[in-house]
């Protein structure tokens, strides 16, 4: 049995893990301009910090730069999925 | 507390600035051929290059840089053909780094080229800055953006001379 | 009076050195731990908090008490763990702690129980009695003139790494090559081997030729001391010497056997700290590879069969050995009594005989036994290190008596000891397992259980009284476990003891998280080339020969280094400041950011990252612009120039250019696509002068950049493309000093050549401090420094994002919380200091009555042009108080100031057409 090893960039393949930024919480939609004081404030600073498997942003800084969606277990640090973010 | 006036040693002559170490031969260069980043559709940046004799340097899906010593007419900004284009030829210095124990040194600044030496985009962290990676048979060449250069260029004196002495 | 003596004559050549200024002989081949026993050291040192005299307890990394400072050819290196340090020739050890400090502390030794700090030192305060307590403490002195070197160490990646090269590590290190794995084992003592190098056991040679034949790279003295996630190693290869501090290595392994073994434990009872109280494999280890026995007539304590081996090579070299087996006679016992050696079973040891080392021992029945060692036995633990910080758990199994793996973690399998297996060493069962045996109540409680803290079972039952029972409470409350050992022989006795104090099974209780690294690493290895300049690394400018050349005084600004001021020393900002205001100044200005934005979507991408509209910006034309976060604080502040209907480009400020590509390339590639906007980053491409003055029209003009210097067609804000030596230039009309400026921007390749040229054209040279003196003057702001984590665009003047309501920006929905409305928001004034003079940088501004502060000085000067002091502050309300009296605060001295307007110079901003 072999450990999930280095971190996999979907473009330029496996990838010293330093070489990505965490991103933040992709599920946090920008909220429109009328939205009320409450629902901005949740979007800047309420986040879900879920134990096991979550939706992540990464971004390949020292690499291709790419923004990433990464779905990983916040326990065992296993990406289980990782592609690229889309607008 | 170091004199922070004198703390920072002069940075090489980019053109004749050289390292001799066992296995191992660097030299540096810059400014006298074309290099051009594209940024688009990599169908379209294949196409627009064609002609162009030199080195495609595949940076990210949608971005590689043109590394050429043709006179080329790409123009700063938006081609229609939906490609945006920068003449970056002062950008860089190039570092080559080539011998025996050029891959030993490669691995030594970047875990990414430990794990593949070969890597298949251009862009790496290396001894702490990001750069480009041109791999060559007995070792490979550095494109390191022209503010980094110097300290690349400590970095590796550094790295050959502790070397000998220690495991 | 008997100890530890040399009995092998042969052994490598002899190596001097001295232990306390005494001249000793050593050999090669030796430790310094087998070299002081060689010499019937028993006393290495004295105890961290009692000063207890302490002896050498183990012969590897588990060992607490053997902690030294060794001086060599002039390089100190303090706290060298002295089992496992080679010997060199000339080594001057010393002990860490030595008999001086003795007698205070053992006034005071009735007080120093758990906690004993907490509850003592709370007033006025810990640290005033911190100084001294640290320098009473048992740790080892750093010498700042001596500097450890180190290697450069690297990244290796492997399918396989072994942990441990003794039989099952290199058995497994062999099944992988085979089965075409590239292989690593490492092993940390100085050849391959393991426990088999004194235990015995067939086959290692053979093993270790066959490993090396089918391909496994073999590195010794190399400890692998940390297991971080998805199977990266941190392995330490020491140096040749003890001055050298070896090197780091990174070993990214896909997969990893850990073939630690494990560790011995010590047995509980009083005075178990005594000089000669030694653990038996230890003894087994010095008298097989160093030939020293540690005690003539030795008594082996032992609850487990582990220890007989021991006591029949201590017999068999004519030591007169006592076991001394706390369980009932066994086939083993009897063997050994078979051979002539004295075995009492169902015989528990009570208290340890000797003063300042042993002499013998007291069982629990009373009984006398005379002996000059106790080997004790207690247990063995599992090496489970690796594996609990990579994400495994060790539990305690009743059943087998042993720590085991809770569960398997991926890419990690255990082989040998460390997984539970050890082959007995003939026919006989073998036993070599067994629980923690605590002393009951009726018996003294100085027995200790973590040597190198000095922590006793009396500490751990104070803990557990004082309601501190789980096992992390424990550790932080007594300090078991936290040396620099981390517990290696403490930690199970000490959870084994709690769950007695508490009535609670050990399983239940559980251990402390393992945590990296498994032994101490020295900083110089961890460091590697990050050291001197190579440290943390700075952008260079491309003409920095040329500013070099010129006297220029470099410093780092923000991450890069810049020249700070042209001349012998800091008076000559004040002429470069004049000199901006009279006649013309050029400054090295490369480092701004040039960030293109290129394609159909660019400028609705502006438009969004900035907090004023840029997408109307004509070609030709500049525009200034601050961009905020989407908490709607300013992050940066820069200018956009327009260069054609789809490209623009961004002038960030120098230390922001990496923030702001970041920040645009997240928004572009989340919010408005991949396509129809790019961005580059050409700032490494284009070198920039920035000459400003009332002769800058002057000296551009003989320059010939451009062709048209007109102000109706080249006005402020606006700029034109031209030629420097046959490449293409571009020059601005922008102003960072608020005088006529243009900004020359040329391939970087040419900066060596425009800088020269300028100053022959009569511009006077002109570092960084001048210019922050000359925008100060300005009111003009540097973002971070003149701004805070609260800082919004109103409150630097620039009210339209706000009262606007205009809306797609990043930020803009935070402009319109309530927070963004309050009255007392810091605001952006200047100070004029009454009966002038500077007011120190970073003074605060406070209210009169009860004291409080209302803001802080941000920026600060003497201006040579006004012939004043300056400065720019953030003041609650600051706007609605121009014209009052404040009163500044700075390190006890205060002093009164008016507030004024940020700009105290050319307020109408007419010199800009000067």
């Amino acid at each position: 049995m072999t450990n999930p090893g280095p971190m996999i960039c979907p473009f330029c393949g496996p990838r010293d893990a330093g070489e990505f930024r965490y991103g933040g919480d992709p599920k946090a939609a920008r909220p429109a301009f009328g939205s009320s004081d409450a629902e901005w404030a949740g979007y800047l600073y309420v986040r879900e910090n879920a134990r096991g498997v979550a939706k992540e942003y990464w971004v390949h800084s020292q690499g291709c730069g790419q923004w990433l969606i990464a779905e990983r277990d916040t326990v065992t640090h296993v990406i289980q999925r990782i592609s690229e973010a889309t607008a | 507390m170091s004199d922070r006036s004198t703390f920072w040693p002069a940075p090489p002559d980019s053109i004749t600035a050289r390292i001799e170490a066992v296995g191992v031969t660097v030299t540096a260069s810059c400014g006298d051929r074309g290099v051009f980043l594209l940024s688009g559709s990599s169908k379209t940046v294949a196409q627009l290059v064609k002609d162009y004799p030199g080195t495609l340097l595949q940076i990210a899906p949608d971005r590689a840089m043109l590394v050429t010593d043709a006179q080329v007419g790409l123009q700063d900004g938006w081609h229609p053909a939906g490609v945006a284009i920068s003449d970056l030829s002062d950008a860089h210095i190039r570092i080559d780094i080539r011998g025996p124990a050029a891959a030993a040194l490669l691995a030594l600044g970047s875990a990414s080229l430990a794990i593949d030496p070969n890597p298949r985009a251009a862009a790496v962290g290396f001894a702490g800055v990001t750069l480009l990676v041109e791999p060559l048979p007995d070792g490979a060449r550095l494109y390191v953006e022209r503010p980094w250069a110097p300290h690349l260029w400590h970095w590796l004196l550094a790295a050959t001379q502790t070397a000998k002495d220690q495991p | 009076m008997t100890g530890p003596v040399r009995i092998a004559k042969a052994g490598g050549c002899a190596l001097p050195f001295t232990f306390a200024g005494r001249s000793m002989q050593g050999r090669a081949g030796d430790t310094i731990a087998s070299a002081l026993l060689a010499n019937g050291i028993s006393t290495v040192g004295r105890s961290f908090k009692y000063r207890r005299p302490r002896g050498i307890l183990s012969a590897g990394e588990d060992e607490p008490n053997a902690i030294v400072d060794v001086t060599l050819n002039g390089v100190r290196v303090p706290n060298v763990r002295a089992t496992t340090q080679a010997l060199e020739a000339g080594m001057q050890v010393s002990p860490v702690l030595g008999r001086g400090a003795a007698l205070l502390t053992k006034l005071l030794s009735p007080f120093l129980a758990s906690g004993f700090y907490y509850k003592t030192f709370l007033w006025p305060n810990w640290h005033m009695f911190e100084p001294a307590i640290r320098r009473m403490a048992g740790l080892g002195r750093i010498d700042p003139a001596s500097r450890m070197s180190a290697g450069p160490g690297g990244n290796l990646s492997v399918d396989l790494c072994v942990v441990g090269a003794g039989r099952s590590g290199l058995r497994a290190a062999i099944r992988g090559a085979q089965a075409g794995q590239s292989v690593l084992l490492v092993e940390r003592q100085d050849v391959p081997g393991g426990s088999s190098l004194w235990r015995g056991g067939d086959g290692v040679a053979g093993l270790l030729s066959e490993a090396r034949a089918v391909g496994v790279t073999v590195w010794t003295g190399s400890t692998a001391f940390g297991a971080y996630e998805n199977g990266r190693l941190g392995v330490h290869r020491q140096g040749d010497s003890v001055t050298l501090g070896g090197s780091l290595w990174v070993v990214q392994a896909a997969e990893v056997v850990l073939a630690t073994g494990a560790i011995e434990r010590p047995m509980l009872f009083e005075r178990n700290d005594l000089p000669g109280v030694m653990l038996a494999d230890a003894t087994l280890n010095y008298l097989r590879r160093h030939g020293v026995l540690c005690g003539a007539r030795p008594i082996v304590a032992t609850n487990n069969d582990s220890a007989y081996p021991v006591a029949l090579a201590l017999a068999e070299v004519g030591a007169k050995v006592t076991v001394v087996d706390s369980r009932p006679p066994s086939e083993r016992s009897a063997a050994a009594a078979k051979r002539g050696i004295r075995v009492l079973t169902r015989a528990r040891i009570a208290r340890a005989l000797g003063r300042g080392r042993v002499s013998g021992m007291v069982l629990a029945d009373g009984q006398r036994i005379e002996g000059d060692l106790i080997a004790v036995s207690g247990g063995w633990t599992p090496t489970l290190h690796l594996y609990c910080q990579a994400g495994g758990k060790a539990i305690w199994d009743e059943g087998k008596s042993i720590l085991v793996p809770a569960f398997p973690v991926p890419g990690i399998s255990l082989a040998g000891r460390v997984a539970g297996k050890w082959e007995a060493p003939d026919d006989l069962p073998w036993a070599w397992s067994a629980a923690p045996e605590i002393p009951g109540d009726g018996v003294s409680r100085k027995v200790w259980i973590d040597l190198q803290n000095d922590v006793t079972l009396g500490d751990v039952e104070l803990a557990a009284r004082e309601n501190f029972t789980s096992i992390e409470h424990l550790k932080r409350y007594t300090t078991l476990g936290m040396a620099t050992d981390q517990g290696k022989t403490a930690n199970l006795l000490g959870a084994a003891a709690m769950a007695q104090a508490t009535g609670r099974a050990t399983t239940d209780l559980g251990l402390t998280t393992y945590r990296p690294p498994y032994v101490p690493v020295p900083m110089a290895a961890l460091a590697g080339l990050s050291r001197g300049p190579v440290q943390s690394p700075l952008r260079r400018l491309a003409a920095e020969a040329a500013h070099r050349a010129m006297g220029a005084t470099l410093w780092d600004y923000g991450g890069l280094l810049r020249p700070a001021f042209y001349g012998a020393d800091e008076g000559s900002i004040v002429e470069e400041c004049l000199a901006a205001r009279q006649g013309a100044v050029v400054f090295d200005a490369s480092s701004l950011g040039k960030v293109a934005v290129m394609g159909p979507k660019a400028g609705e991408l502006l438009d969004f990252l900035f907090a004023g509209r840029m997408s109307t910006l004509q070609p030709g034309r500049i525009r200034y612009g601050l961009t905020l976060n989407e908490a709607g604080i300013v992050t940066d502040d820069g200018v956009v120039l327009c260069l054609g209907p789809d490209h623009f480009l961004v002038s960030c400020s120098s230390s922001h250019v990496g923030g702001f590509v970041a920040s645009a390339e997240e928004w572009r590639q989340t919010r408005f696509g991949r396509d129809a906007v790019l961005i580059h980053d050409r700032t490494a491409h284009w070198a920039t002068m920035s000459l400003s003055g009332p002769k800058a029209k002057a000296i551009m003009a003989g320059l010939g950049i451009v062709g048209t210097l007109d102000d109706d067609a080249f006005p402020h804000m606006a700029f034109v493309m031209g030629q420097f030596m046959g490449r293409e230039a571009r020059v601005a009309r922008v102003s960072f000093t608020g005088e006529r400026g243009y900004e020359i921007s040329v391939p970087a390749g040419l900066a060596v050549a425009l800088w020269p040229s300028l100053i022959e054209a009569g511009a006077v040279p002109c570092g960084i401090e001048a210019l922050g003196v000359l925008r100060a003057e300005k009111g003009f702001i540097y973002v971070g420094q003149d701004t805070d984590g609260e800082t919004m665009p109103h409150d630097l003047g620039f009210d339209a994002p706000r009262l606007k309501r205009r809306m797609g920006f990043v930020g803009d929905r935070a402009l319109q919380l309530p927070v963004a409305g309050d009255a007392d928001r810091k605001q952006l004034v200047g100070l004029a200091r009454e009966g002038g003079g500077v007011i120190p940088a970073g003074a605060h501004l406070i209210e009169d009555g009860p004291r409080r502060s209302i803001g802080f000085v941000t920026s600060s000067h003497q201006s040579p042009s006004l012939g004043r002091g300056i400065a720019l502050a953030l003041i609650e309300g600051g706007r609605a108080r121009i014209g009052e009296q404040v009163t500044w605060f700075d390190l006890g001295k205060t002093g009164r100031a008016t507030v004024t307007p940020a700009c105290a110079y050319d307020p109408d901003g007419s010199r800009l057409h000067v």
